[in-house]
């Protein structure tokens, strides 16, 4: 090997790569969904650094709109991720509510929503690395992780 | 031929690469970082260095052999 980078991750940019992210999890994009499941009533007690007032500036008025929604694919119980564009307009801003694990919320997209955003990382970099020229990526899984493999 | 390994865990990515040769191990990834996000390591290897080196003496002897 000869390069190692870590890089942490942006805000959601690309909805394409988010709606692949969500089929390669079994998370269901809801395409123009404008209310997404959670407790229903702000308590206000949660203010946490990435409760969703405070990392995304969202007033807590709003909590539970938004411009699309994720949903746990058979779940029908489980709370939704609202898709919020970001208030700079720079990409989308994911909000959830993981009260009671979201009642399976959380398993399906993970802590933080941590599954949906390697998902979403790895359709992204799958899209640049098509751009840059690839002439073939395949997949392996490396102690449990989704490796991708691309050759220039 | 040059290969890119990318993966993911918990929201940041990691990147390796081989059988590039010189700076283009660092252009060949720069568009996967400026896509994905903020670069928190950027390591490279001694391989890397190797290569550079490499490249970089190529391209002084190719000066001296002109100069003559």
């Amino acid at each position: 090997m000869s390069h190692v980078a870590v890089v942490k991750m942006n805000r959601i940019r690309s909805l394409d790569s988010l709606k692949a992210a969500c089929a390669r999890i079994g998370l269901v994009f809801q395409e123009g969904q404008q209310t997404y499941k959670w407790f229903g009533k702000w308590m206000n007690d949660y203010d946490g650094e990435n409760a969703a007032y405070r990392a995304a500036k969202m007033d807590p008025k709003l909590y539970g709109k938004c411009d699309h929604a994720i949903s746990v694919k058979g779940k029908k119980d489980a709370y939704e991720i609202g898709v919020v564009k970001a208030k700079d307009g720079d990409g989308y801003e994911l909000v959830w509510d993981d009260w009671n694990g979201g009642y399976g919320l959380i398993a399906a997209a993970g802590t933080n929503c941590a599954k949906l955003a390697d998902a979403y990382g790895l359709e992204e970099a799958r899209a640049e690395l098509y751009e840059m020229g690839a002439v073939e990526i395949k997949e392996e899984v490396v102690e449990g992780q989704v490796e991708l493999v691309a050759y220039l | 031929m040059p290969e890119v390994r990318v993966s993911f865990k918990n929201g940041k990515m990691t990147l390796k690469t081989s059988g590039f040769s010189g700076e283009a191990c660092r252009d060949a990834t720069k568009r996967l970082k400026d896509r994905i996000g903020v670069v928190e390591s950027d390591i490279a290897t001694g391989e890397c260095y190797e290569a550079i080196e490499t490249e970089q003496n190529h391209e002084q002897q190719q000066e001296f052999e002109g100069q003559e």
